[in-house]
């Protein structure tokens, strides 16, 4: 645990360093990471600037569903209702609580409720479910996500069927691999930590490790809260750099996806877990220049098509269970 | 008390549906332990398969109507068969022997495949699912009706599930096909061949699902390629409340969805319509796992 702390400590004094050279440095303002525009945005193409932030975003759903799927071994298709309550706990916090506050305000009470909504929500599902396992906890989590969408879109005060428009943006490239690096530190060392080693052992064997005197339901409880709790983050930092949401983004279809990230780059190693976001994200956005090039709207059918073709051909993921240096255990 | 029967028979009818598409998903779940998630799409491609047919029919014959209409069937049968086929044996077969859920993957990647394709070659926007009978309403008593579109999906699914019925429990293909789904490597070991029987499973697993999207565009006559999402997944579900592996449990499942679907929609909102299936999901899983007619696995060390 102490340990973790000093990285994390440290971690923090990095992304100051890393917002100061990307985004200079403003205390009067409070801004801190979330400042928005950074230098990155005047440099860049706004496309390539918001396939960036996509990319940071879903490498922190896909590393924090490695923790569930990857790690502890269960079954979980409902990431993105978990990521549906963060955007718009985060939303409607900023846009009725504190709608007049400085960015950083603003930022911080938002991410503080998306995360602590998705993880609370998280808690309430593993207590009801976690007795179930395989396809079956599958199923719940899918049924789970679909009934969060559809209460979403019940709720006039946030748009309903409209969406919400208008969310403030205040989200840039800085904030967002700043909570993906995060998110996978924090990963990483709670993989290597006591907690991490008794997932594995569930994972490997539920029957045996309840033996050697680990309580299943609370570990898996634990990854579970804390999985959704960063689901919430992700989704925080989705609404506020989109600054539109619809609840048709947060289909199973998009937790399917999360999923085929995990897979793709290898169920079980974060480092595949960061690879399978990186290709999933670029893959259908580099295909609409293949797109231009032929002229017929195929962009999606190759996505799907090389999904299938990866499965077929390398089941094992990208990664398999491997591990780049820097995250590996040792 | 008329309000009442009507929503009945409205949900009936909704459920019967849903039941073609459910015994499909339940089969495939029985050989295989696969939930095949472009089951909807297959339904999809099924109803599509219809319409072209009606138009290739209409164009070239002066075809009567019930010789027009079992073309149809038989066209959307066929062709959503054909595309079950066709996944099963290039996306699924390649990976019998892969963890699960990377078949469940390839799955989806299959479903995203048939949507993304469908928007490809039948266009994005809805068409308009052409009347094969004109449509006569009968009179239930208390202000209630019955159209014969309903009666035709009542028949329709009441002779293919007679038809199924007897294929699995008096046939040899039948035989084989439980066997495989008490276990697959028994079933090879005493010479059943198991590609094989998977494969008719496929196929009538899909052929149900093309049926299925023929009556969905008669009682909805607007079809998409997206379509088969939302049918997609409430059979499903019907399949996991009947007890999934479980024939008669699907249809089972499929009738009480599409009666709670109806009432919730006709009594209290028709925007929760949706959840209600979830709901229903959820609840069967946590308090019955393993459905209403379904057997309980015990784990052994």
């Amino acid at each position: 645990m102490k340990k973790t702390a000093i990285v994390l400590l440290v971690f923090v004094i990095l992304g100051l360093i890393l917002n100061y050279i990307l985004g200079g440095f403003s205390f009067n303002t409070l801004t801190l990471f979330f400042q928005k525009p950074d230098r990155f945005q005047s440099l860049l193409n706004p496309y390539y600037y918001s396939i960036l932030i996509l990319m940071g975003i879903n490498i922190i759903l896909s590393v924090s569903l490695c923790l569930i799927n990857g790690l502890t071994g269960m079954f979980t298709m409902g990431h993105a209702g978990f990521m549906a309550i963060g955007a718009y706990c985060s939303a409607s916090v900023v846009m009725f609580l504190f709608p007049n506050s400085n960015s950083f305000v603003q930022m911080s009470m938002g991410m503080l409720a998306a995360g602590l909504g998705a993880g609370f929500f998280g808690l309430i599902l593993s207590f009801s479910v976690l007795r179930l396992s395989g396809d079956y906890l599958g199923m719940v989590t899918l049924g789970f996500g679909e009934i969060i969408r559809i209460a979403i879109l019940n709720i006039d005060k946030v748009g309903g069927a409209r969406g919400m428009t208008d969310v403030p943006q205040f989200v840039n490239l800085g904030g967002v691999f700043f909570w993906s690096l995060f998110t996978v530190l924090v990963i990483k060392h709670l993989r290597d930590s006591r907690y991490g080693r008794a997932m594995i052992a569930i994972k490997e064997n539920e029957m045996a490790a309840t033996f050697m005197g680990i309580s299943s339901f609370q570990v898996k409880v634990k990854s579970f809260v804390l999985s959704s709790f960063f689901a919430g983050i992700a989704g925080s930092l989705f609404a506020h750099s989109q600054g539109y949401l619809s609840t048709q983004t947060f289909s199973f279809v998009k937790s399917f996806e999360v999923i085929a990230m995990n897979v793709l780059g290898g169920l079980g190693s974060i480092s595949g877990s960061i690879i399978g976001a990186v290709v999933l994200t670029i893959l259908p956005e580099g295909l609409r220049k293949v797109q231009d090039f032929i002229g017929v709207d195929i962009r999606m059918l190759i996505y799907a098509l090389s999904i299938i073709l990866i499965m077929i051909l390398r089941p094992q993921g990208m990664m398999g269970t491997k591990e780049w240096k820097w995250l590996s255990s040792k | 008390m008329g309000e009442l029967l009507q929503h009945t028979v409205n949900g009936l009818a909704l459920g019967s549906i849903y039941a073609l598409v459910a015994l499909g998903y339940t089969m495939v779940f029985g050989v295989l332990s696969l939930i095949n998630f472009a089951h909807g799409e297959i339904f999809m491609m099924g109803a599509f398969a219809g319409l072209y047919t009606h138009r290739y029919v209409m164009s070239h014959f002066a075809a009567p109507q019930w010789i027009l209409s079992l073309l149809v069937l038989v066209g959307a049968m066929l062709g959503s068969a054909i595309v079950g086929l066709i996944i099963e044996k290039f996306a699924y077969r390649p990976l019998r022997k892969s963890p699960r859920i990377n078949i469940l993957i390839t799955a989806i990647g299959a479903s995203l495949f048939l949507q993304y394709g469908g928007q490809l070659v039948f266009g994005a926007s809805p068409q308009f699912f052409p009347d094969i009978f004109t449509k006569t309403t009968f009179n239930l008593g208390g202000g209630a009706t019955i159209d014969s579109n309903q009666i035709l999906i009542f028949i329709v699914a009441i002779v293919l599930m007679a038809m199924l019925q007897f294929l699995v429990f008096k046939t040899q293909f039948g035989r084989a096909m439980r066997a495989i789904s008490h276990s697959l490597e028994t079933s090879s070991v005493i010479g059943i061949n198991v590609n094989k029987i998977i494969m008719i499973t496929f196929i009538i697993g899909s052929s149900l699902a093309g049926a299925a999207g023929v009556l969905y565009g008669v009682a909805y006559p607007k079809i998409d390629p997206i379509m088969g999402l939302m049918p997609g997944l409430k059979a499903f579900v019907a399949a996991v409340l009947g007890g999934i592996g479980n024939i008669t449990g699907a249809v089972i499942g499929a009738l009480i969805l599409g009666l709670s679907e109806t009432y919730v929609a006709g009594y209290l909102s028709s925007t929760y319509r949706d959840a209600l299936a979830f709901i229903i999901l959820i609840l069967v899983l946590l308090l019955r796992p393993s459905g209403i007619l379904g057997t309980k696995k015990i784990e052994k060390v």
